[in-house]
Parts: structure tokens; C-alpha cells; sequence
């Protein structure tokens, strides 16, 4: 295999990169951040995989595991607030929770 | 430097997970955005593979295509507010289909790949004789046993939270207050008046 832990660090950069354009870009639909989030999310699980395979031990992975029950944890909390908040308002983009600012 | 199954299968995995995570955010249904991002999960599983972390490929599809993206799907049906214009296309215009063909072919390349002789993950025969999942619980349950304490510590405070949050009382519905009626004294239930003759009473 001429793929090295190059072309995974590439990648998992660019996944890293789709999802923090995605997260400034996106104010519409808030449930579109939390995708951009999991889609940086992904990104550093390849990142962590792909060093613990090049340094061959177990770490990594762990590490991408306890990512991942955090993530799990976060969209959670996250979907209930927009839920919440969708409740109160009836709106649901990012633009529209400003009831602090003014 | 030869052109192997490894390659041809990252190069083809990592082209697909791309085009799913800009799909993710540029699809204009979020609907779809989200199966995108099911695909992109699917296809980062099997490049985990290609990094032998077989057990983190199979958690990513049961936590993320399981939990995590199937949880959003449904709190984007509460949500109600799109407009589910339900147009009647053809089953072969529906992005659907192209998602699935896609998918379908890189099992079927997997599958080749095997045959052909190209062994990773699990199927690759590892000196130790221990698999990756039997590493990962002997370091996880060892060394790293506070942080998982810690860790089922955070996932039950998420689920507390997400409970408290989205709780409320819906007044419309009449149920037995159980406390109430046994804390109940005579004197909020009766009362006595002097019913004077040819005045009545008001109360």
C-alpha cells in the first residue's frame, strides 16, 4: 500500500476544514452547525486513528473512542437546547437567538 | 510504487466521504444533508478499517448512523417547519438510489479487493494474535479506567440534561394529584352558612 500517513492526515485536514467553512458559513438552520460539527468531529477520528496506526499502539484509538461518546454527548445536549429553544421562538436558525444581545 | 487494492480503496473511500461532508452542508434539504453525512460516516468506517481499528469502524456506525444521526433526523421531524412537498419522481431521479449504488459498488470493490488478496483490519493476520478490540478493552479497562468512569460520568450529565430540558407539563391533561388529595382537610371541601329565612345566601 503506497498510502501513507500522509495522505490520511490530508484527508482528515480537509474534513476538518469542510466542517469549520460549514460551521462559519452556515446561519440559517442551526442543526446544519451541529452537522459541521460532526463533520469536524469525523475529521479528528481520522487524524487520532491515523497516528496510532503510525506509531502502532493502542492510544489513539482510545482516544477517538472517548471523542466519540463526547460527540455523542454534545449532539445530545445540543438538539435538546435547539428543541428548546424552537419551543419558545418558533425559529430555529442561528441568526434568531439574539435575546441577549439586545 | 505499484498501484494496489489499499490504495485504490482509500482513494475511492476518502473521494466519497468528501463529497458527502460537502454534501452534508450544501445539500438545500436538511434531510438530506443528514443522510449525506450518514454516508460520510459509512465511508470514514471503512477507512478505519484500512487502518486496522476494525472496533472503532463498527462503534462509528452504531453510535453515529445509529444514535447520533438518527437522533437528529427525528428532532428534525418535530421541527415541522419545511415544507414536505411530496413530489412524485422517479425511483431512478431519487438521490437516494445514487446514494445506495454508491455504497453498493464500494462493497462489491471491498469484496473484489478480498478476493484478489488484499487483507486489512481484522482480516490482516497480526503476529500477536490479539485483535484490535481485544487490545483496546486491556489498555481501556487498565490504564485508562478513570477517564471511563469519567466518561459514563458526562454521558449520564448529558442525558439528565437533555430530560430537563425538553420536560414540561402540559396542563391540558387531567391526572390523579395523588399528594393533593390525600393532604386535603374538611374544611377546604365544606363549608357551613346561615341560611337566614326569606334572604338566601351568596357565595
Amino acid at each position: 500500500m503506497t498510502v501513507g500517513i500522509t495522505h490520511f492526515l490530508i484527508l482528515g485536514l480537509m474534513l476538518f476544514t469542510i466542517g469549520f467553512g460549514g460551521l462559519a458559513l452556515t446561519r440559517r438552520h442551526a442543526v446544519r452547525s451541529l452537522i459541521a460539527l460532526e463533520i469536524m468531529f469525523l475529521g479528528v477520528h481520522i487524524l487520532f486513528i491515523a497516528f496510532a496506526r503510525y506509531h502502532s499502539h493502542v492510544h489513539g484509538q482510545i482516544i477517538s473512542l472517548f471523542i466519540l461518546a463526547v460527540a455523542a454527548a454534545e449532539a445530545a445536549i445540543g438538539l435538546a437546547l435547539l428543541v428548546a429553544f424552537f419551543r419558545t421562538s418558533q425559529k430555529m436558525g442561528l441568526k434568531d437567538m439574539t435575546e441577549l444581545k439586545e | 510504487m505499484e498501484f494496489t487494492w489499499g490504495d485504490a480503496l482509500f482513494y475511492g473511500m476518502s473521494f466519497v466521504t468528501l463529497c458527502c461532508a460537502m454534501g452534508a452542508l450544501l445539500m438545500q434539504n436538511v434531510v438530506h444533508g443528514i443522510l449525506c453525512l450518514i454516508g460520510a460516516f459509512f465511508n470514514a468506517a471503512g477507512l478505519f478499517i484500512l487502518l486496522n481499528a476494525e472496533f472503532l469502524a463498527f462503534v462509528m456506525i452504531i453510535v453515529y448512523v445509529g444514535a447520533v444521526a438518527l437522533l437528529f433526523l427525528f428532532i428534525l421531524m418535530t421541527f415541522r417547519i419545511q415544507d414536505n412537498k411530496e413530489r412524485q419522481v422517479s425511483f431512478y431521479k431519487k438521490p437516494v438510489f445514487y446514494g445506495g449504488l454508491i455504497l453498493l459498488s464500494e462493497m462489491i470493490f471491498f469484496i473484489e479487493g478480498y478476493l484478489q488478496g488484499f487483507r486489512a483490519g481484522f482480516l490482516s493476520e497480526s503476529g500477536t494474535g490479539a485483535g484490535n478490540t481485544h487490545l483496546i478493552g486491556r489498555v481501556l479497562y487498565t490504564h485508562y479506567f478513570l477517564p471511563l468512569q469519567l466518561l459514563g460520568v458526562i454521558l449520564l450529565v448529558a442525558m439528565i440534561v437533555s430530560i430537563v430540558l425538553l420536560w414540561y407539563e402540559d396542563n391540558r391533561v387531567r391526572k390523579q394529584k395523588i399528594k393533593n388529595q390525600v393532604g386535603v382537610q374538611a374544611k377546604d371541601r365544606l363549608t357551613l352558612h346561615d341560611v337566614l329565612s326569606r334572604k338566601g345566601i351568596s357565595f
